[in-house]
């Protein structure tokens, strides 16, 4: 086989197994990574974005982003990308050997890795068109400093002080891309023409320290913005390491000289299965939490109003976290089935696998907020994630449901318009817009808006960024469905006093059927207490009985809930069995290490 | 720095328009333009850039003429999405020949193949020219975290925006994400190159431009209990007066007016710009004090004051607020006692934000049916009292029912206004004008104009306390920037400490 076949079937496995991990692997996430970006094709947005450092990539980036809303195609695109950034590196070095070729293909991988590694970051004030943003500029960059070598070809000194030049107007485009274009030139005439590389490389250092000191005064950003744009700032560590990683690995593999290839390499596949293996090592490192991925794809069900799709997910989760309990909890409230599946669940909770802790109630509690019929304290929510975090198109997408639902026909209008505009949503802006102003015509086709807005309680309360539990809590008297609404949070909230406290307030609801999760705590409050309140409700005798039961054998494990857990796994299911064991707000301090 | 894209579709419209013209043939529809924003029938300033809109119906073309009482008529071709962009010369040279002159504009809109002719519309420009420069803050209409957020200042002849200083430096890097607010900016009547604004959060203060220098301060001493917040600075003399506010808001889970901002406590003081001295003006146990507006001539200070404070009422909702005015010596720098000028709360309503006229005719001010932030109660209304009567009443030829309409202020030469108004979404301010004829009567309110006329449909902050200014600001945010850096100057007091204020009844000293 020769070499030319050797690097075509390297560069069909980098694309193979980039497609597969992104548009398949990936596939939520990339969804995610466009859910949580917002771009919009009006001149407000664009003089926005394009003030800002390297606004005409990130403009260009953002613009692209909107394309993962369909991971195949975005994943389609995006290796392609991976591979043009293989060819260009192998352009810009003397690709004749083996272990050379082996090397080109580092950068693309790393570039792999830091666009899936993103996590939770998404969620903060974190531009997840990053992915797009870090292919782009490594793509333009090789590009430049391929043209930076030709012009010194074929001018000579001229040729270096116009690309000094170019990098400089373009330093305001594509920011740190620009002068890092002179570093790959001097990399690329290392070996050849070391006096050379050393003029392109003080151009490159020059630029790179220069530049952002006077576009910090032009373009209002903290400082590391302007000198590191588009990259992620160090806040970011993962991403920001893993993006220096790969600039770095650009320039080796260009620069550092091979001397002699190894024989073993040269035979057939060999180099092949060295890429297959590197892009296993992409694998292993990659962002790969269970939660997190069941996290994206619940949250991309909510958002579709696929309740059923979200229970189905929520299936195969073990060691459920906040988010993941309350995306079940939104898909159990809006079919019905809060009270009879809310403790039929998993009862050892995770906290989140990230170190941005500050903004886990961001993910979910808008979302949350809005299906438990409180819309204003979710748009206070998704304001809060608007404002602190950055503007995405899901918030904006709630942001038209909640003026839907509140007959704010303007405001839905303006919401709409700016939804139009996008490249994934404008269909789901068309499919809303009958509905401006028509609220009743809203709730007759999506019947779960209409008892967000039935449900929603007719009096003032003035209350600020509290948890579902504390909302409820906070009224003086209830409507029967918030008051079950409340019940259940009192008891998944493990305060079964003011759980008893409030049942007696409201007995005739329960007379003749009660759901078994309060049937178990009135029964074990009666054994507990001796105030027999069992005769007042419908408490069926098995359930006594298993009540009993349980508390004989949980005594046990009243020290030892780990094990109490898995011994006692035939009551999961019941209340009692959460009540005990159950961890639903975990210690947020006990945080596994970023992977 | 901001790339005018529509400067380019501008040269487009341009072009288009030199190669378009009135329909051969066209059905006269008899129907009203339905335009955005809705510039029909009103009075525009000589001296506005361009009134740009776009038609809202649905359209495959528009053709606009405007024909002026005096010259030539000029043919505008809609471009894009049926964006009528009028060139910014030939605008120019038509208004100012057609001063206290009518226009007329005929709209043409082609649909199915056919061209309709809608009824025309005029409108009649003013000799009274607007002050070139508006001064605003942009905010999203967030809650409780600030954004994005920045002042701004716009150009009303040239439609073009500037930057004064904006918190996006320290807004997108998480590391140092912080509550960072820019506002409550003002200038000097008489002296608009003296400015000032503040910058919240760690390492800010109030930013004062005075005498060709900035400078960051900290206004908040003695027994002040809270910092400074909503100033007004004296017309000629180097006097700020604050009132300095203990400022809280309450989400409602149900309510239309989903958030209300409230005063805990609020008193008067005067900051002294040469001896960097602050004074107290107005201590009170049993109201509370706020929004300060001079008099012309300097001798008054027009503030609202509570008729009790939340503490005895309990609920904002009861809470209303009067006009008053206290009288001011400036060369004793002593004040007078306290005149009521306009009593609401007797009639259950609440006045605030008084703003009198710098030829001191009238006061503006808003009324609502409680509270002091109205700037989100859609109860809010401008109403304006003639200061020569004392008649009060309510400017419905501009207000919108059921949406709120407040943060006022004048042109210098008081024939002009601006406020910012909910009006068209309920969620987005936005500014308008409107002008007053010598019988005060105020004329259909026109929205601020942009290059691009969907600019307002597509920004998603809100406009926030617009104010004229004869002057541009003359800093760049690297200015601001280097004052922010730079140590701070603390003010110090000049007033008795209150050693008797329990903190409950909304005495100066909260404990």
């Amino acid at each position: 086989m020769s070499f030319k076949q050797t690097r075509w079937i390297c560069e069909a496995v980098l694309f193979i197994f980039a497609f597969l991990f992104l548009g398949v692997f990936n596939a939520e996430y990339l969804y995610a990574l466009q859910a949580q970006n917002l771009f919009l094709a009006n001149s407000v947005f664009a003089n926005e974005t394009l003030a800002q450092s390297a606004g005409v990539l990130v403009y260009v980036s953002k613009f692209l982003n909107q394309f993962l809303h369909y991971p195949l195609l975005g994943a389609c695109f995006m290796s392609a990308g991976l591979v043009g950034i293989e060819r260009l590196v192998a352009r810009l070095t003397t690709c004749d050997c083996y272990c050379r070729l082996l090397s080109v293909f580092v950068p693309s991988l790393l570039v792999l890795l830091a666009q899936t590694s993103a996590g939770y970051a998404i969620y903060d004030n974190f531009d997840t068109s990053f992915a797009v943003s870090l292919e782009v500029g490594l793509l333009l960059s090789l590009g430049l400093a391929n043209a930076f070598r030709l012009l010194y070809a074929k001018l000579g000194t001229k040729g270096l002080a116009v690309s000094t030049v170019l990098a400089i107007v373009l330093y305001f485009a594509i920011g740190i891309f620009s002068p890092f274009s002179l570093l790959v030139a001097s990399a690329s005439l290392f070996a050849s023409d070391r006096k050379t590389a050393l003029h392109f490389l003080l151009g490159g250092v020059a630029l790179l320290l220069l530049l952002p000191m006077l576009a910090t005064s032009m373009v209002q950003e903290d400082y590391l913005f302007t000198l590191l744009g588009p990259l992620p700032v160090p806040y970011f560590k993962p991403l920001f390491m893993l993006a220096m990683l790969t600039l770095v690995s650009v320039v080796m593999a260009i620069a550092v000289p091979i001397f002699r290839d190894l024989e073993l390499m040269q035979k057939t596949f060999v180099t092949p299965a060295c890429v297959l293996a590197l892009c296993g090592l992409t694998f292993y490192f990659s962002f790969r939490d269970a939660n997190y991925r069941t996290e994206l794809e619940m949250k991309h069900c909510v958002e579709d109003m696929d309740f059923d799709g979200a229970l189905k997910v929520a299936e195969t989760v073990k060691r459920p976290t906040r988010p993941i309990a309350a995306y079940r909890y939104i898909a159990l409230e809006a079919k019905g089935r809060l009270s009879t599946d809310l403790f039929n669940f998993p009862v050892r909770y995770d906290t989140i696998n990230s170190p941005y802790t500050d903004i886990t109630d961001l993910i979910f509690q808008p979302d949350l907020m809005l299906y438990s019929s409180q819309p204003n304290i979710s748009l206070l929510w998704g304001m809060e994630s608007w404002t602190n975090t950055k503007r995405t198109v899901s918030d904006l997408k709630r942001f038209t449901l909640t003026s839907l639902i509140q007959g704010e026909a303007e405001l839905s209008r303006k919401y709409i318009n700016q939804l139009k505009q996008t490249v994934g949503y404008s269909k789901w802006a068309e499919d809303f817009e009958p509905y401006v102003g028509k609220q009743q015509e809203l709730f007759n086709a999506y019947p779960v808006l209409g008892n967000v807005y039935r449900h929603q309680l007719p009096m003032v309360n003035s209350i600020g960024i509290f948890d579902l539990p504390k909302v409820m809590s906070s009224y003086s008297q209830l409507d029967p469905v918030n008051m079950e609404r409340r019940l259940l949070l009192h008891l998944y909230s493990k305060n079964t006093n003011a759980f008893i406290s409030d049942l007696q307030t409201v007995a005739g609801m329960y007379r003749e059927k009660m759901p078994m999760c309060m049937q178990e705590i009135v029964a074990l409050y009666a054994m507990n207490t001796k105030i027999n309140l069992i005769k007042y409700f419908p408490i069926k005798r098995d359930v006594a009985e298993r009540v009993a039961g349980f508390v004989k054998a949980a005594e046990f494990y009243a020290k030892d809930h780990e094990n109490g857990a898995e011994q006692l796994k035939q009551y999961q299911g019941s209340y009692l069995y959460f009540l005990l064991f159950g961890n639903p707000y975990p210690n947020a301090n006990n945080l596994k290490s970023n992977k | 720095m901001k790339v005018k894209l529509y400067t380019v579709a501008g040269l487009f419209s341009l072009l288009a328009s030199c190669s378009s013209g009135v329909p051969g043939s066209f059905t006269e529809n008899g129907r009203d333009v339905c335009i955005y924003p809705d510039y029909t029938n009103c009075v525009v300033p000589v001296n506005i850039a361009p009134l740009n809109f776009f038609v809202k119906d649905t359209a495959d073309a528009a053709v606009l003429t405007i024909t002026p009482e005096e010259g030539s008529a000029l043919t505008i071709s809609a471009s894009g999405k049926n964006d009528v962009i009028i060139p910014e010369k030939a605008w120019k040279t038509m208004l100012a020949a057609n001063v206290g002159k009518t226009l007329k504009y005929d709209l043409y809109v082609k649909k199915g193949g056919n061209w309709l002719h809608y009824k025309p519309f005029t409108n009649t420009v003013s000799a009274d020219s607007i002050d070139p420069y508006l001064t605003y803050r942009l905010i999203e209409p967030s809650y409780m975290g600030t954004g994005e957020i920045g002042v701004y200042q716009y150009d009303l002849e040239n439609n073009a925006e500037k930057v004064i200083l904006d918190n996006h430096r320290c807004h997108k890097n998480p590391a140092i994400r912080g509550q960072k607010c820019v506002n409550c900016h003002t200038s000097q009547r008489n002296h608009p190159e003296n400015k000032m604004f503040y910058y919240r959060g760690p390492n800010g203060g109030l930013l004062l431009t005075y005498n060709g220098k900035v400078q960051k301060i900290n206004t908040r001493a003695g027994d002040m209990f809270a910092g400074t917040v909503y100033p007004a600075w004296h017309p000629t003399l180097p006097f700020i007066a604050f009132s300095s506010n203990v400022i809280k808001q309450s989400f409602n889970t149900f309510e239309i007016n989903k958030i209300e901002p409230y005063d805990l406590y609020s008193d008067l003081v005067l900051y002294n710009i040469e001896k960097n001295e602050i004074t107290a003006v107005l201590k009170t146990r049993n109201s509370q004090e706020t929004n300060p507006n001079w008099a012309p001539d300097g001798k008054y200070l027009y503030y609202n004051s509570s008729d009790s404070t939340l503490a005895v009422v309990g609920n904002i909702k009861h809470l209303r607020y009067n006009l008053f005015r206290i009288p001011f010596n400036a060369d004793s720098i002593s004040w007078g006692k306290p005149e009521l000028v306009y009593d609401a709360a007797s009639k259950m309503r609440s006045a605030t934000y008084p703003r009198v006229s710098p030829n001191g005719r009238y006061l503006l001010f808003t009324e609502a049916d409680y509270g002091t932030s109205t700037q989100t109660n859609k109860s809010a209304d401008l109403y304006m009292m003639d200061l020569n009567t004392k008649e009060v009443r309510n400017l419905e030829e501009i207000n919108c029912k059921g949406e709120s309409d407040s943060y006022h202020d004048w042109t210098s030469n008081s024939k002009w206004f601006v406020f910012s108004s909910r009006r068209y979404d309920g969620n987005y301010s936005r500014p308008y004008f409107a002008h007053v004829n010598p019988d005060g009567k105020v004329s259909k309110a026109i929205m601020l104009p942009h290059a691009d006329p969907h600019h307002d449909i597509n920004l998603l902050k809100c406009y926030n306390v617009p104010e004229f200014s004869k002057t541009p600001v003359v800093f760049n945010p690297s200015d601001f920037q280097s004052a922010l850096d730079s140590p701070e100057l603390k003010a110090t007091y000049g007033s008795p400490i209150d050693t008797t204020a329990d903190g409950i009844s909304g005495a100066s000293t909260v404990k």
